[in-house]
């Protein structure tokens, strides 16, 4: 029991911080419904276990707990993946603009030298 | 070709205990137009190329051997280069194998010279090395469809008109391949030749090991798949 209510203290709060960014405009609409979705289900899920089994059931799994993970760790992957392909856009821009700041400063550089001649 | 017509792009990461002397020996060998690329270093790398006579650029961060030899290639360019040369800062490439980079772009008019390691005398090469070249060429030839022997050598000439034309997006190692991938896609006519390399107890602390290999791997399946 305790344990439940921990879980469920744990995905109010993110909900809670989920409505403040999105309030706040630090998060946009579809990773607000994704996120939702994921600790809403996190709270349904915990309140009634026999939901997630009938769940399983219906998809073909064993256990609800089963499916549970399966899901999480789908959602988990998604997020991974795409947390690295955004560091990898991220990394590309960071070379692109230090690749401009050198030779922007090469060029003033040599117009300070002309100008001193 | 004149070889006022060529520029020597280094790039350079913590390499001002051995910057200085290339430059010097570049100079001397008749290379006037050297541009090195301080890729963001701890040291004085950036102080002693300006003062050896070097066009030197500053990367304010550390970007890795793709970012700097992009920059520098770039001012190659700018500056109106007909043949660009690559080459490490940590004297492991020889001047005197310049020469031999250059000839064949000049009288075979082909596009692009890939100095190779392992042709000649393979020996030479630590065993480490040796492994992360075998997996670099075996990835470049599965990925990218070329074959070569030494896909991740560092020491390159390249006719401008042909480096314009290539695509570059890569910030580390994986430029190597890059590179030998657009020889492919734009269908540059190339070759390679022999070039000796010293390995040196300093150039092997640095450098590509196991761990940047991978990560290399994993830059390249980028790039084939985006
Ligand atoms: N290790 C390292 N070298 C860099 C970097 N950026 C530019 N370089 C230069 O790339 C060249 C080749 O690097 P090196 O460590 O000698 O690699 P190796 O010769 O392939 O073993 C040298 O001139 C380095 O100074 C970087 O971020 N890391
Ligand atoms: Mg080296």
């Amino acid at each position: 029991m305790i344990f439940k209510i921990f879980i469920i203290t744990f995905a109010v709060l993110f909900i809670v911080r989920l409505l403040l960014g999105l309030s706040q405009k630090k998060i946009d609409a579809t990773n607000f419904l994704i996120w939702i979705l994921v600790w809403g289900s996190v709270i349904v899920f915990t309140i009634h276990p026999t939901l997630a089994d009938q769940v399983a059931q219906s998809i073909g799994v064993a256990r609800g707990t089963d499916a549970v993970f399966f899901v999480a760790f789908m959602i988990m992957f998604y997020f991974i993946f795409r947390l690295y392909s955004k560091i990898t856009a991220v990394e590309s821009d960071v070379t692109e603009t230090v690749k401009y700041i050198a030779l922007i400063n090469r060029k003033l550089d040599r117009g300070v030298k002309r100008k001193k001649k | 070709m004149k070889k006022s017509e060529i520029a020597i792009v280094v790039p350079a990461y913590n390499e001002a205990k051995t910057v200085g002397k290339l430059i010097k020996k570049l100079v001397y060998a008749g290379y006037k137009n050297v541009i090195v690329v301080d890729d963001g270093s701890h040291d004085q790398t950036f102080e002693v190329a300006q003062n050896c006579g070097a066009v030197a650029l500053q990367l304010p961060i550390n970007r890795g051997a793709g970012g700097a030899l992009r920059t520098g290639f770039s001012e190659a360019i700018n500056l109106g280069a007909k043949i660009v040369v690559m080459m490490d800062a940590d004297l492991q490439h020889r001047v005197s194998d310049i020469k031999k980079l250059v000839e064949p772009i000049v009288k075979k008019k082909l596009d692009i010279v890939l100095g190779s390691r392992l042709l000649g005398e393979k020996h030479k090469m630590p065993k480490t090395r040796q492994i992360a070249n075998i997996t670099g060429n075996l990835t470049t030839r599965l990925l990218l469809g070329i074959n070569v022997t030494d896909s991740q050598s560092g020491f390159r000439a390249i006719r401008a008109k042909a480096l314009k034309k290539m695509d570059l997006k890569s910030s580390r190692w994986e430029i190597c391949s890059e590179m030998v991938g657009e020889i492919k896609r734009l269908n540059l006519k190339f070759t390679e030749i022999p070039i000796k390399v010293v390995y040196t107890t300093y150039s092997l602390s640095k450098g590509q090991n196991f761990k940047n290999g991978l990560k290399t791997l994993a830059r390249l399946l980028a790039i084939k798949f985006k």
